[in-house]
This record gives structure tokens, C-alpha cells and sequence, in this order.
């Protein structure tokens, strides 16, 4: 097309450009109706868990360095393993505030006279150089009208590089709190044993103890930041305390029983295995692994393992491969642990969930900035008038933005009992489909229509992916959630550079933890934990009663032996995420090793049922075994040293090792292989059961037999032809024929009249 | 241009003057030279024909001719521009990934912002090498082979589905039915370097075949035939050694599934396509206003390209995902 170099008739270019605009939005409406072409897919598939409470041997000693009368008492000193004690103090100077102005990791330099509870090495320290993550002071030089005071070194352990580095293994347990007008006050304080902390190194044979130092001044420099100044420090209060044996008890030498699961059931059996190997008769040595229990059902069926602890029952092929009884190890359960100060710095000990506010937690929907998923919802858990509506008379804080909850990273039962639990409840299962509540929150859209039940915790929302963080491992997130610190990371601004760094931990009076954990850690570390709306309606708090309670109204799956929590059951004592762990016995295994599966069961029907604290005792948060579940644990015990069940499966228990169909728990578990490709159409689906068989065995030589598995690919019908382009090209070259025949029949007069017009 | 050609004077006259020296008349060489310089500024001479009159007919011809034009500069957007876009786009994508491999922050789990080049596919008997992006929907597979949001990352145990083009926007995958049964794939993600062994070659519409039941399975699917799609082609590698576990992944995104075209950016369609009729409407206007500006056409004609550019880019993501 000649482009305007000569001046041309108007008319014929307003015409031209017309159909320039006509054309293009033809075009355009053309292509718009686009048909597509190709067949569908399927969709993914998801799987599925449960809770407890907490106690101690208290001690009260004299602290006539604090003040006339003072006393302190710490809730245990002997036989301690890695939990929280409670220290309190009576008598002491009251401090000038109701609570340290401090977040974090700073210092309180205006609030006089704070207390810190230090763990300390030895039995008695003599600077508090000794104690685990203490800051140093400084030291002030000497003046004509003043000696100075020297300095005192941070922390020290052998094997230091920096001498300002006194936290080597993780956040610092040291507490500081204030002293009320009455001169008490007290803190919870969790004490580390060498696992936790090598610098320090508390075992059996090396006691530690607690200090507690206030800071009266001298008397000026009374503050929080100069608790470690020499004048503090000569008013401390020493409280030795003794362990229990880590890890020496029962030494893996010799033959020892393999047992892996369930780490719900890993302070039980650190307790028990310290004891078993003692015994005068069926001493058995375990060797226990804590895996999750998706895993824990790929190593038993595969036979990589002869006793696996599962909550979840094994999917039928696997039990029966590898012949698997089952039998009744523990009750205990998962709970929504916390630590909150309420407005006024008090602690908050009991609070009210309904499933709708646990749903709200797990998936994210509280507000962080800007987040458009989350743009309308409260900021977090505190300003959500449903928390306030069922928990009258709490005087909640204002709270972080988020405050997203610690919960756990691996796939596990235990989160698959709470995701039922959330399924089972009409509010909690529409407020996931995208429902709002009657306050006007929405779930947050990225969580909408979330599969339920699933057995990790999605993670869906990229913006909140530094803040919501499931943490792997239920120790270390206990121990997260004891420590109050919040999951994920924080950026700070260093140098003018951005830098993620894990959140300092908060402090007493400002606290404002909540985590979803297993009852045992939670009275470990004497956490609150919250009392869960059951199906009656009523709120419950997690405890031996209710718990057994649960067991008692519970779906029995096909085995006979492993169980679920009725949530239909309108029973009003049932704590709703109540666990009954299970081991998975095959019978299958080596004599000797099902001679040993069998004496332990025989311990676990027997002394191992006593709750308490000391080696051998079943950990606080586990309830005993009812009667009834003893008898299986022991007809499991008949059933494995007996061997594998004959050809022709007998009615006895070995023999129907399948879940009940209906039981969700049958079908997940697989975590991995996600949604099939659609290579193998609606037909039975190719790489995805592989995939979940291989998540559980680590060694695919095992299970995969000499004949590979084969599926089929089904033939799907050919779609529509996409025709767009042809079309589009078939178009062109009309209007390309077209254009200029119209043009020569309109010039030479041959067309109809009305070309001429 | 005009050469020595001593027969075409009435050509030669009309279109420009052969500076010949043996022209029939002598005048010639005289009269050549100021009719060049004079023809700017002079109306051209009234044509012998009769005048050309605007009616119907010229219009609707008009008409016809635009259409073919912008179809043509489609077909010429899809076949060459979109994969001129393409491979910059792996260009860029490349040099991207290699930092983040040495640097070993490639995104491995969670949730991956859809889009985020993610791994290197290669097919040595295609001599094909490919970085491949997080999602296949229409608007991933612009850029590159896309990994389905609901499918684990290759090399982790679990099926993989990797979505490529046939035809356009560079046509990662045009030639994926001359892969054999056996040939090797190797994949590169955040996590090492991993080998497929292709065990299954077929068009969707092909009968029942039983393949191996094995932990981990990558398969790559794009459309056929290429330009007029009735089915998908398949093929589908397990992997030679261990997988690894698998990580959390996405929910099933409907755009995602080969064949589907996308919708997601219909809106920034609609905004281009909007904008190219502004655009086009000033520059008739001021056509026919200020008749005879130079600067007004090497203005506007860069501008209008780069706006349908836009639009055909947008129009293509209406495609589907393999085309």
C-alpha cells in the first residue's frame, strides 16, 4: 500500500481506514471462539491424624540472697529428660513494671529489678558464663570514685571459636520475667540435656542445674540488660538437678528389636526402652527409629521391618505380604497447644477452638500486608470475634500479623486425623469450601476447595511462604512451640541489605505461640492446650477421660484392632483428635525377631501401661490401655510367635489384615504421586501406586517383584479437528480473491448496482 | 533499476528518465532531469483512465484486503515471530537457570510461582534441549515445555508430565514422533541430573498398550497432527535409578491438561486490542487531516507493529497449549 508521500482524494482514505478497524475486530472475533482439542485429566488423591497433657516432683528451697523469706520452687529436678520445669520465687523485690518491655531478642533497659532461670553446667556454677546462651557483661572501668566492675565472658564451652557466640546449639532457654508486687513471679523454662545442647552436656553422669538471678543493682544498673553483672549474679538461687539416662541405658549391642512409626509414640518409647532390656524375664533390647507412619506401612509390608507403630491401618496388599497382625501400643492424642500472654501479660491457660477456627489456622487465612487471598479477613487469630465469642472474658493481645501457627511439615496420620476431624465438621468443611463465616471470613482463596483429608498440610500460598511454614519433625517442632518461636523467617535490614533470618523467641508477657502437636510433647514442655469442639457441640479438653472416652466411641477398622475417633458419635466427652497408635506386626519375620516382637508386646500389655515419669512408665499424655485392648495386644502376641498364617487364610486375625473399605484412612497415604498423566486415561492409572509404593520403601529392589507390574494405556477417541488456522487461512485467500474482483466489477460496471453507490 | 532499455520509452518517461545518451530525441536528457526534481512538489498528472471514484465496492474490497493482511501477519506471528519470542525467551531462561543451578536455589517444593523456569529436558536424538517452566497452561508453553502443576518434578517418584508445542512459538516438541522406544531423556532440575529410558511412543487414539508399572515416570505430550490437532502424542520414559521422594505440588489447574487453550489473558487481549484501535484511529485521522507528512508513517508504523505483536501474542495464548 502506497503510504500518503501524495496527496490523495480524502474521501477514499476515510473509506480505506473504515475497513481497517471493521476488519480488525472481525478478525479478532474470529479467533475468539477458538475451539480446543485434547482429553481430560484425573485428579490427585490425598490421605490423613490426632493429641494429650502434662505433670512433675517440685522442690522449694530457701533464697536468702534475693531477700528475707524468699523461697524458689522448681516443679522437677531428678530424673529429667528434655522438658520444661515451672521455676517460681516468692519473697523477691517487686519489679518497677508489670512486665519486661522487650520482643525478642532485645533487652529491657528501663524496667528495674527483673528475675532470669538460667540452665546451668554443673551442680553449682560459679559465673553465669557456666549458663546456656547467657549475654555477657560488659564490665565498667574503674574511676577515683569508683572501683569499676570487671567483665563477665558470654556463655563458654569447650570447642568455641567466638567468644560472643553463646548459643551454640539453637536459641538460648533462659527466661526472664518480672516479680509482682507480692514478690512472686514465676517461668516456664525448657532444660536442654546434651542432646539438645552439647556445650552444656547435662546427662546422668553430669547434673546441671537451674539458677535463678535477680537483679537488685548495686543498686543502680538494675536492669535486665546487667543481669549478668557479678552483683546480680551474688544473689542467685542455685536448684540441681539430675537426668535421666540419655541414651546409655540399654547400649545396642547384641540382638535387638527393630521397631519403627509413629514419632507420637517416641518419648514412650525412649521411657520404655531404657527399661526392657532390665527386665528378669522377656528382656528385650529396641532399637527404635521414629519415621512417619506412610513409611512406617511401606517398610512392614515390604518386610523391611517386623514391628511398625501406625496409627493408619496398612492397605490389604501390604498386609498381607508381609502377614500383619496388629496390636494396641498406646491412646494418646494430638492437641492445639499454645502459649499466649493476654493483654495484660498474663498467661492465658485456657482457650476454646471449634474446628472452623483450627481450619482457619492450618490453611493460612488470616491477614499478612497486602495478601489479596487474605485481603478481608482479621489480622490474626485474636481479633477474630469468633475466637472472642468462645472464649468470654479473655482479654486476648493484639498479636502479629498472621500469627500463623506451628504445624507439621511431614507427611503424617496425625495430620490426616485432624484433617477428618475438619471434614466431619459441616462449618469447619464449608468455610474450606470457600463458605464465609457468619463474621464474614473467608478461608484464604488459595486453600479454597481443599481436598480433605490430606496428610501433609498443603502449602498453596507463594505470599506467605516466609511466614507459614510447617516444620518438619514433631520434636523439633515441639521444642519450637516450647521456646515460643514463631515458624518461618523474618527479614531484617542489615547493612542495608535484606536478611532472612528464624524469628527471635518471644518472651513471658508477650508470648503468642499456638501449634498443633501430640499430647506427651505437650505435657513435656507443660504447655496449655486447647479444648476442641467435639460433634456433640461440647469443648473438651484433651485427658486420659476423654480420650478414653474416644476409644471407647470408636470405628473399629476390618482388622478388628485399629481405630478412628467417631466423629458422627454424639457422645459429648470425646476428644475429637484422640490417636490410637498401633503396631503393625509381620509375621513374617525371622523367629527370633518375632519372639522379641512378642516379649515386647508382653511388656507393652503389662508394667508399660503405668502413666508416670520415670524410666519404663508411659509418659503424661498417653492414656492406658482399656482391658479389651490389652487382650488384643496379647492374642498379637500369640498371633506372631505362631508365624505366618497358612495358605488358607484362617478366620484369625492374621488373616484379615485388610481396613475397613470404608475407612478413610485405607486409601491415602501415598503423598507422593499426585495425579496421574493422563497417558493412561481413566484406566488404571500408571505410575501412581509405583510411586506411592516406592515412597515408603527407600529400597525398591525389595517389593518389586521378578514380573514388573504393568498397567494398561487405554486408547482414547481422537477430538475435534482444530481447524482455527486452516480456516484463518482459507479466509485470507478469499478476501484476497475476493477484494479484487469486488474492486474490478465495481470499476467496470459489470456487478450490481448497488458496488457503484 | 531502469537499465540500458532503448525500446520502453513510454516507461521510461513515466517512471524515471534513462540517462541515455543515444535517445531517440535530443530533448530527452534535458526534460529527464527536471521532471525528477519537480515531481515532490507537483500533483501528479491526472491519470488517462477514468477517474477513480470511491463507492461500495472499493470499500468492501478495502475491507477484504485488511483482513487478508492481518491474517497473514498472524500466520507470519505463529510460524516465525512467535519463535523468534520463543527462543529468546529459552535464551534468557537459560542463562537464568545456570545461575540459579551453580547458586543451587532452583525451587525444588512448595509452591512454585507458575511460570518459574525449573529444569532442562534434552533429547539427544532430536538434538532437542529445552528449559522447562512450572504450569502448561497456553501462556507457560509459550515460553518453553511446561510441567504440570499437579505432576511431582522430575526425577522424584511419581509421574511427571511435561506439555510442549508442535508448531509454533519455536516448536520445542515438533519432532517428538521421531523419538524411538529406548532412546534416552535426560532432565536436569534443582535437585541433579536424571535419565529416562522412553518405553512407550503413541498417539492418544492408538490401541490399549500395557507399559511397566515403575516409581517414577516422565512422559512429554504435545498435539497431532501438528497444525490441525485431533489427539495427543504421547511419549513416556521411566526413569533409569532411584527416585527421589517426592515434594508437595500443586492442585490440578484446568488450562493445564494438553489441548487446552488458556483464557488467562483475555482481559490484556481485550486492553492491546483496545489500544490498537486508539493508535489506529489517530494515525487515520491525522492521515487525512494533515495530508503528506513523512513523520507521521515513521512514527506510527513501528508503534502499530509492536501493538499487534501484542495482540497476536495474546490471541495465540486463546490456542492451545501444544499447538
Amino acid at each position: 500500500m502506497q503510504l500518503g508521500c501524495t496527496p490523495r482524494p480524502a474521501p477514499r482514505w476515510r473509506a480505506a481506514w473504515a475497513v481497517v478497524t471493521t476488519g480488525l475486530l472481525g478478525a479478532l472475533v474470529v479467533l475468539a471462539s477458538v475451539p480446543a482439542t485434547g482429553p481430560a485429566a484425573a485428579a490427585p488423591a490425598i490421605a490423613q491424624a490426632t493429641a494429650a497433657d502434662p505433670a512433675g516432683s517440685g522442690i522449694t528451697v530457701p533464697a536468702p540472697a534475693a531477700g528475707p523469706g524468699a523461697t524458689v520452687t522448681v516443679s522437677k529436678v531428678d530424673g529429667l529428660v528434655n522438658q520444661s520445669v515451672a521455676v517460681s520465687w516468692t519473697g523477691f523485690r517487686p519489679s518497677s513494671d508489670t512486665r519486661l518491655a522487650n520482643a525478642g531478642d532485645s533487652l529491657d533497659v528501663n524496667t528495674d529489678r527483673p528475675v532470669r532461670v538460667y540452665e546451668c553446667r554443673g551442680a553449682d556454677p560459679v559465673s553465669s558464663s557456666e549458663c546456656y546462651g547467657s549475654p555477657g557483661f560488659r564490665g565498667i572501668p574503674a574511676t577515683p570514685s569508683d572501683p569499676g566492675v570487671p567483665e563477665v565472658v558470654p556463655f563458654t564451652y569447650p570447642g568455641q571459636t567466638d567468644k560472643y557466640d553463646a548459643t551454640p546449639d539453637g536459641p538460648a532457654n533462659w527466661q526472664d520475667n518480672v516479680t509482682r508486687a507480692d514478690g512472686t513471679g514465676e517461668v516456664t523454662i525448657q532444660v536442654f540435656t546434651k542432646r539438645e545442647s552439647a556445650a552444656l552436656g547435662c546427662d546422668a553422669d553430669a547434673p546441671c542445674s537451674i539458677v535463678v538471678v535477680p537483679n537488685y543493682g548495686r543498686p543502680s544498673g538494675a536492669t535486665e540488660d546487667q543481669l549478668d553483672a557479678p552483683w546480680a549474679w551474688a544473689r542467685r538461687t542455685v536448684v540441681p538437678l539430675t537426668f535421666q539416662p540419655v541414651a546409655d541405658a540399654c547400649p545396642l549391642a547384641g540382638t535387638s528389636l527393630r521397631v519403627e512409626g509413629s514419632p507420637v509414640l517416641a518419648a514412650a518409647m525412649a521411657s520404655w526402652r531404657a527399661r526392657t532390656c532390665t527386665l528378669s524375664q522377656d528382656a528385650v533390647t529396641l532399637d527404635y527409629t521414629s519415621i512417619g507412619e506412610p513409611q512406617t506401612r511401606g517398610d512392614v509390608g515390604s518386610g523391611l521391618t517386623g514391628v511398625g507403630l501406625v496409627v493408619d491401618p496398612l492397605t490389604k496388599e501390604d498386609a498381607a505380604a508381609a502377614g500383619v497382625v496388629y496390636a494396641p501400643v498406646s491412646v494418646t492424642g494430638m492437641v492445639v497447644a499454645f502459649q499466649i500472654d493476654d493483654a495484660n501479660g498474663k498467661p492465658v491457660t485456657e482457650l476454646n477452638l471449634n474446628a472452623r477456627l483450627v481450619a482457619k489456622l492450618v490453611t493460612a487465612s488470616y491477614r499478612s500486608g497486602g495478601n489479596p487471598a487474605t485481603i478481608n479477613n482479621p489480622v490474626n487469630i485474636f481479633r477474630d470475634p469468633e475466637l472472642q465469642a468462645l472464649n468470654p472474658g479473655v482479654t486476648f493481645p493484639g498479636g502479629s500479623p498472621g500469627n500463623h501457627p506451628l504445624i507439621l511439615g511431614d507427611i503424617s496420620d496425625t495430620t490426616s486425623a485432624l484433617s477428618r476431624w475438619l471434614a466431619a465438621d459441616p462449618e469447619a468443611a464449608a468455610f474450606l469450601a470457600g463458605t464465609p463465616d457468619p463474621w464474614g471470613m473467608t478461608v484464604n482463596s488459595n486453600y479454597r476447595g481443599l481436598a480433605l483429608p490430606f496428610d501433609v498440610f498443603p502449602l498453596l500460598d507463594p505470599l506467605m511462604s516466609d511466614t507459614y511454614a510447617p516444620v518438619q519433625e514433631l520434636d523439633t517442632l515441639a521444642r519450637q512451640l516450647s521456646i515460643a518461636q514463631f515458624p518461618g523467617a523474618t527479614t531484617i535490614v542489615d547493612n542495608g541489605v535484606n536478611v532472612a533470618i528464624k524469628w527471635p523467641r518471644q518472651n513471658p508477657g508477650r508470648r503468642e505461640v499456638i501449634g498443633v502437636i501430640d499430647a506427651a510433647s505437650a505435657a513435656r514442655f507443660r504447655l496449655s492446650t486447647a479444648s476442641l469442639q467435639n460433634s456433640s457441640g461440647a469443648f473438651v479438653k484433651p485427658s486420659e477421660t476423654s480420650m478414653l472416652d474416644a476409644v471407647a466411641h470408636s470405628v473399629v477398622g476390618k482388622d478388628g484392632v485399629t481405630r478412628t475417633v467417631d466423629l458422627t458419635s454424639k457422645d459429648a466427652g470425646i476428644y475429637p483428635l484422640t490417636l490410637q497408635v498401633t503396631a503393625a506386626l509381620s509375621t513374617t519375620a525371622d523367629e527370633d525377631e518375632r519372639q522379641q516382637a512378642a516379649d515386647f508386646l508382653s511388656w507393652v500389655a503389662g508394667d508399660g501401661q503405668t502413666v508416670g515419669d520415670s524410666v519404663g512408665q508411659l509418659p503424661e499424655g498417653h492414656a492406658p490401655l482399656t482391658d479389651a485392648q490389652r487382650a488384643q495386644v496379647l492374642a498379637a502376641g500369640k498371633a506372631v510367635l505362631k508365624g505366618p498364617p497358612t495358605p488358607k487364610p484362617s478366620p484369625s486375625e492374621s488373616a484379615t489384615p485388610s481396613a475397613d473399605p470404608s475407612d478413610p484412612s485405607d486409601a491415602p497415604s501415598d503423598g507422593g504421586g499426585g495425579a496421574p498423566p493422563d497417558v493412561v486415561g481413566p484406566a488404571p492409572v500408571d505410575a501412581s501406586p509405583s510411586a506411592a509404593a516406592l515412597l515408603h520403601d527407600p529400597h525398591p529392589s525389595h517389593p518389586v517383584p521378578e514380573q514388573p507390574d504393568m498397567v494398561t494405556v487405554a486408547a482414547q477417541l481422537a477430538g475435534h479437528k482444530l481447524v482455527v488456522l486452516p480456516l484463518l487461512a482459507i479466509l485470507a485467500l478469499l478476501s484476497l480473491l475476493g477484494g479484487p474482483l469486488l474492486m474490478w466489477l465495481g470499476q467496470t460496471g459489470r456487478g450490481p448496482q448497488w458496488l457503484r453507490r | 533499476m531502469v537499465g540500458p532499455d532503448r525500446t520502453g520509452a513510454a516507461v521510461a518517461t513515466a517512471v524515471t528518465a534513462p540517462p541515455e545518451p543515444r535517445s531517440e530525441t535530443a530533448e530527452r536528457p534535458d526534460v529527464a532531469p527536471r521532471r525528477r526534481r519537480t515531481r515532490a512538489s507537483k500533483p501528479r498528472a491526472p491519470r488517462e483512465r477514468q477517474p477513480f471514484r470511491v463507492n461500495t465496492a472499493v470499500v468492501i474490497a478495502c475491507g477484504l484486503m485488511v483482513v487478508t493482511g492481518l491474517a497473514a501477519l498472524f500466520g507470519l506471528f505463529l510460524f516465525v515471530g512467535s519463535a523468534m519470542a520463543a527462543h529468546r525467551d529459552q535464551d534468557v531462561m537459560y542463562g537464568e537457570l545456570k545461575k540459579q543451578l551453580a547458586l543451587a536455589t532452583v525451587p525444588v517444593n512448595g509452591a512454585i510461582a507458575t511460570g518459574t523456569p525449573i529444569g532442562i529436558v534434552e533429547i539427544p536424538r532430536l538434538g532437542l534441549e529445552q528449559v522447562f517452566v512450572e504450569g502448561s497452561a497456553s501462556e507457560q508453553t509459550i515460553r518453553g515445555p511446561g510441567l504440570r502443576h499437579d505432576t511431582v518434578l522430575p526425577g522424584q517418584a511419581g509421574a511427571s508430565v511435561l506439555i510442549g508445542r508442535r508448531a509454533t512459538f519455536g516448536a520445542a516438541f515438533a519432532r517428538l514422533d521421531e523419538v524411538k522406544i529406548g532412546d534416552k531423556i535426560k532432565v536436569t532440575t534443582g535437585q541433579g541430573q536424571f535419565t529416562y529410558v522412553v518405553d512407550l511412543v503413541r498417539t492418544s487414539d492408538s490401541p490399549d498398550v500395557q507399559i511397566e508399572q515403575v516409581p517414577s515416570r516422565l512422559t512429554l505430550m504435545t498435539s497431532d497432527p501438528a497444525i490441525t490437532p485431533t489427539r495427543s502424542l504421547q511419549v513416556s520414559a521411566q526413569l533409569d535409578g532411584d527416585p527421589l521422594p517426592a515434594t508437595t505440588r500443586q492442585p490440578t489447574v484446568a488450562d493445564d491438561l494438553p489441548g487446552e487453550g488458556s483464557s488467562g489473558r483475555q482481559v490484556s487481549l481485550l486492553l492491546w486490542a483496545q489500544a490498537l484501535l486508539v493508535v489506529t484511529g489517530f494515525t487515520t485521522w491525522t492521515a487525512l487531516s494533515r495530508p503528506g507528512r513523512r513523520g507521521l508513517w515513521i512514527g506510527a508504523v513501528p508503534v502499530l507493529l509492536a501493538l499487534l505483536w501484542q495482540v497476536f501474542e495474546n490471541l495465540a495464548v486463546l490456542l492451545p497449549n501444544t499447538l
